[in-house]
Parts: C-alpha cells; structure tokens; sequence
C-alpha cells in the first residue's frame, strides 16, 4: 500500500484525478443525502440568475434554473444518481464478467464458446444504439438503465479475464496447486483471480468514466434517469432549452460530467501503470523512472 | 482469404440473426405489441382491434414466422407517424447519416495519422503532449455537451456557423467536428504507439543502415507495419461514430437516422425503429466485412 501511495504521489494528473474522485464521492454520497430536500427549494424571486453573483448567496454560486432553483444544490443532488449508475454498474459488470470469463477460460468446451458468441454478438453492435432500443421496450427504470449497462459491458471482462486466464492455465503454479489436491474453483478463486485482477482493475476505473458518459446520454435523449430523479445528463437536457440565454445551466453540469470521466480516464491510465510490475519502473524511485520514461521509451 | 471472409460472414450473420430474434422476443415479451406500437391513450379495445389486424394475438410460433417473412421482404410495417413504409423513412434518412460517418472517418483518419506520426517521431515535443491531451481529453467528453458547448460559441456568440438543419457545407461543420473528436483521439494513441514500435524495431535500424533514403522508409516500410492496429480501431470507432451520430443528429438538427431513431421512440413509433435499427446492423456487418477486406489487401500473413 506505501508502494502504491508513493507512486500516486510521483504521478501529479493521476493525484490530483484521485483527490478530484475522492471528493466527487464524498459529494454524491455523503453530502448529497444531506441535502437533497432543499435542492427543490424554488425562490421565484431569483430566477435565472447567472452565476457568481456573490449578493444571491452561497447556494446560487452556480446560478439559478427557471424556478429560482439552485444549480449547485440540484448538481449535488443529481451526483449521487449518476455515481451510484456509474459505480454499481462498474463493479456488477467487473464481478459478473470476470466471473464468467475466467470459469469460460479455465473449464474450456461447449459453454465457454456459447458464451464468446454471445459476447461477440453484443459487442458488435453499437452500446448506445443498444441501450436505446431495449429501453425503449422495457421501461427507462434506473434498475433496467443498470441491467442493460452491466449486459452492455460484460463482453469486455469476459474476453479480458478469459484471455489472461487462458495464458495463465498451463503454468507451472497452477500445475502444483492441483497436485495439492486444490479443486478447480479453488485454483480458479485462490491462483487465478489475483492475477487477473490488476488488469480488471484497470478497466473498472475506466469505466466508471466510461458508463457514466453512457448514462449521461442516455438521460440526455430522455430514455434515462426520469423523474423525479435527475442525473447530470439530465441537467443538460432541461439546460438545453434556455441556452442561448442561461449558458450556465448546460455548461455546469456538462463540466462535471467532462471532468468527472477525465479523472476516471487519468487514474486507470495510472492503474495500469502501476499494477503491472513491467512498467512500474516508470512510476518509482522519486521521480527518476519518469524522466528515464520520457527521455527514453514512449 | 476467401475462407476468413467466408467464416466472418457467417458469425456476422450469426449476430445479425441473434439481434434480430433478441428484438422480436422482447418485443413480444412485454405482453401487448400493440401498446408499444400504439400511443399510450389508446384504449383496449384500440390495442385489442391492433393486435388482432396485425396477427398479434396469434401463437408466437406463427408470430415469428410472419415475422421473418415480413423480414425478408423488407417490410417493417407502416410508421403510425407519418403514414409511410418504416423501411422507406429510414432508406430516406440514410444518406445524410452515411455522408457524416465517411466525412467523419476520413478526417479522423488524417488528424491521427498526421498527429501520431509526429508524436512519435518528436516524443516529448508540443505534439506528443497534444496528442496525449487531445486523446485522453476526446475520450472523456460527453458527445452531448461538445455539441451544445460548440453551439454556443461558434453559432451564438461568434455566428460563424449556423445552429443547425442542412444545406450549405456551413452546416456539416460543427457536427463533423464534434463528432470527428473521439475516433481521432483514439487514432492518435494507437498511431503512435505502433509507430514508435516500429520505428525502435532492428528491422527499421537495418533499413537506415543501407541507406534507405527517409521519406521512403516513414512511408513504405514504417506507415505500413503500423497500419494494422489502426485499422482496427478505425472499424470500432467508425462503428461507434453511430452512438455520437445519434445525439449530435439530434442536438444539430441533422436529418439522419440518428434522429428519425430518436424521434421513433419519442413517439412511440416502433415500426421505425426496428426498422432503423435492422439496417444500422446490416451496415455494421458491411463495415466489419470490409475492414477484414482491408486487413487482407495490407498484411499478406492474413491472406494465408
């Protein structure tokens, strides 16, 4: 855990990525919860009203929308709906994909090909295209909006973990567990696993970002988060109307959003330099692999 | 080669045919057809009435063989909209979203080429630093927000383009550009990663031994080592152009299959979009068809 710690600290976009995450989370879920009663506060008195106008008070530091509400609060608000999608789905897909993907890899046959089928067939075809379409026939709940995001991504953890199991079933270790009598969901849970996991790790932090934006889109078009619920895409879909006049309303949110990916984008660029012991070198020793990195290799 | 585009056909058609049961079987499986495909003040006796006109209320065994039929002859039923054949509203659509696709595919092409070589040949340099921020940065923003952010300082503020609809090229600017972001991000990261691979390899060390002259070497022998995993990414992105395409269309007003898609759904018109998204299928079939075609015209290992 040091280890880790000092080489967040040499890389500076991925700290500040992590410290951003970090507050963002802490936002969604422990001040959101707070103050989510007052976010629909309407003050008809200060509708409209741009951002950064210190006389209006703290709460309309990032303006008003039409009703006088508070942009900041209802952002605030809406952050715990969009992580909860983004997070919830990004650790299901993880969980449920590499589940699959290492039993396929390990056990081989008859099921394993069925089930790469099937994982081509769904990733042949464009996510959001996809999404819109099974949403449209099941109704937009936040239940469906997961459902169909964790069946989106699944093809990806499922062919990652299968690959890296598949190259890691005929080591020797594997060979020495089953001679000690290890059964194979043993070997598969006790040996596979963590060697799998750093590169899922990888991936789950680059789609926290990734299904956020997903979700964000599919709230934009209307088919995701309805109401009473608000997510930040949603935000910029009612913000939309109003533009050319209260810029303020799509572009806060949307900056969330851009920022939000961004540093989920940074940090798993990180993870993968970080948990993969060949490129860690470029994380270590105060800063010298770095310069050693730029100067050199690509 | 004949056999791998022969195998690729047939698992294309295998994912083909599993969308297409896929769905049918949710369609039929939320209970009443017609409720989707009627608005939502219907009454039962109207969705009663539809089912029985159409053969909704028939074993789905029989369901699903009419189903085909009507497939195989294009026939995806008339939009309750506008009173037309689905099949001819989206064939009608089509172009305008094949013309943003190929205008997008092209200028990404050249903007992660021409970027990723030069980030490769200069590392460390201004381009090196742009291509990473332009990709990372590419990768991250909401389609949606680009759009409207562009909206309002190009078309708003400075008026240097219109806001939306077709007609002069004026109008394809800002949509091809937004949507140009992703792909060449994208490009960038893997032109420049292949290229520096190539070029650090002994192969290219023993070409400028003998005195290859430079020009030659980048373009016959670098470019073209690089060029595979490019390809790959330009048949995923250009795939994926489609998910951008549906929003940009939309926010910019564009008439393509995008936006006939969303309006459908807004207005419950379903015909339109089973219609819409069967051909979009097809079209990524044809796509990945091609990229295997690509892949065999430029590295002889594949054509076995």
């Amino acid at each position: 855990m040091k280890n880790y710690l000092s080489m967040l600290l040499v890389d500076r976009p991925a700290l500040v990525s992590a410290m951003f995450l970090a507050a963002i989370v802490v936002v969604a879920f422990v001040i959101a919860p707070i103050i989510a009663e007052t976010a629909q506060l309407q003050n008809l008195r200060l509708r409209m009203q741009p951002p950064f106008q210190w006389e209006n008070g703290w709460a309309a530091l990032l303006g008003t929308d039409a009703l006088g509400r508070s942009l900041l609060k209802r952002m605030i608000a809406a952050s715990n709906i969009t992580l909860t999608i983004a997070v919830t789905s990004a650790f299901l897909t993880a969980f449920i994909g590499t589940a699959i993907g290492i039993a396929g890899g390990y056990r081989g046959g008859f099921a394993d090909s069925i089930a790469m089928r099937f994982a081509d067939v769904i990733l042949s075809f464009p996510m959001l295209l996809l999404a819109l379409l099974f949403l449209y026939l099941l109704e937009p709940a936040i239940t469906n909006i997961i459902l169909l995001l964790v069946i989106g991504r699944l093809p990806l953890y499922m062919r990652v973990a299968r690959a890296e199991t598949l190259s890691n079933r005929n080591m020797l270790y594997i060979d020495a567990a089953r001679g000690l009598g290890a059964s194979g969901f043993s070997i598969c849970l006790n040996e596979i696993a963590p060697v799998v996991l750093p590169t899922i790790a990888t991936l789950v932090a680059l789609d926290i970002g990734f299904l956020m934006l997903l979700e964000s889109a599919l709230s934009f078009l209307g088919l995701g988060v309805q109401s009473p619920n608000v997510s930040w895409g949603g935000l910029v879909a009612e913000g939309r109307r109003w533009i050319s006049s209260s810029w303020w309303l799509t572009v806060f949110p949307g900056l969330a959003i851009f920022l939000t990916a961004l540093s989920s984008n940074v940090l798993s660029n990180w993870l993968r330099m970080a948990t993969d012991p060949a490129q860690r070198w470029r994380l270590e020793g105060q800063g010298k692999g770095r310069e050693l990195a730029e100067r050199g290799q690509g | 080669m004949l056999a791998l585009l022969y195998r690729r056909t047939v698992e294309s058609v295998f994912s083909l045919a599993c969308l297409i049961v896929a769905v049918f079987f949710v369609s039929r499986l939320t209970g009443d057809p017609g409720k989707l495909y009627l608005p939502l003040t219907a009454t039962d006796e109207m969705i009663a009435d539809f089912n029985r006109l159409h053969g909704f209320d028939q074993p789905i065994w029989v369901q699903f063989v009419k189903f085909l039929g009507d497939l195989a002859r294009f026939d995806f039923g008339i939009s309750l909209r506008q009173q037309e054949p689905a099949i001819d509203l989206v064939v009608q659509a089509y172009p305008s979203t094949l013309f943003l696709v190929a205008l997008v595919a092209m200028f990404s092409l050249l903007i992660g080429v021409v970027l990723g070589c030069l980030a490769a040949f200069k590392p460390r340099s201004i381009f090196d630093r742009g291509a990473s921020i332009l990709s990372i940065s590419a990768a991250s923003m909401p389609d949606f927000w680009v759009a409207l952010m562009a909206i309002l300082i190009f078309a708003v503020t400075l008026q240097w383009v219109p806001t939306s609809g077709t007609g002069t090229w004026l109008h394809a600017v800002l949509p091809v550009a937004v949507l140009t972001l992703r792909p060449s991000g994208s490009l960038v990261q893997v032109v420049r990663g292949s290229m520096l691979e190539v070029l650090n390899s002994t192969y290219m060390e023993a070409a400028r031994g003998r005195g290859i002259p430079v020009m030659r070497l980048l373009f016959l022998h670098a470019l073209r080592n690089a060029a595979l995993p490019a390809l790959t990414v330009i048949g995923v992105q250009t795939a994926s152009t489609l998910n951008g395409a549906v929003v940009v269309e939309t926010i910019f007003g564009w008439p393509g299959i995008g936006r006939l898609m969303i309006n459908a759904i807004n207005n419950r018109d379903f015909a339109v979009v089973q219609a819409a998204v069967v051909v979009i299928a097809i079209a990524i079939f044809l796509l990945n068809l091609i990229v295997d075609l690509l892949y065999g015209v430029i590295d002889p290992r594949v054509r076995t």
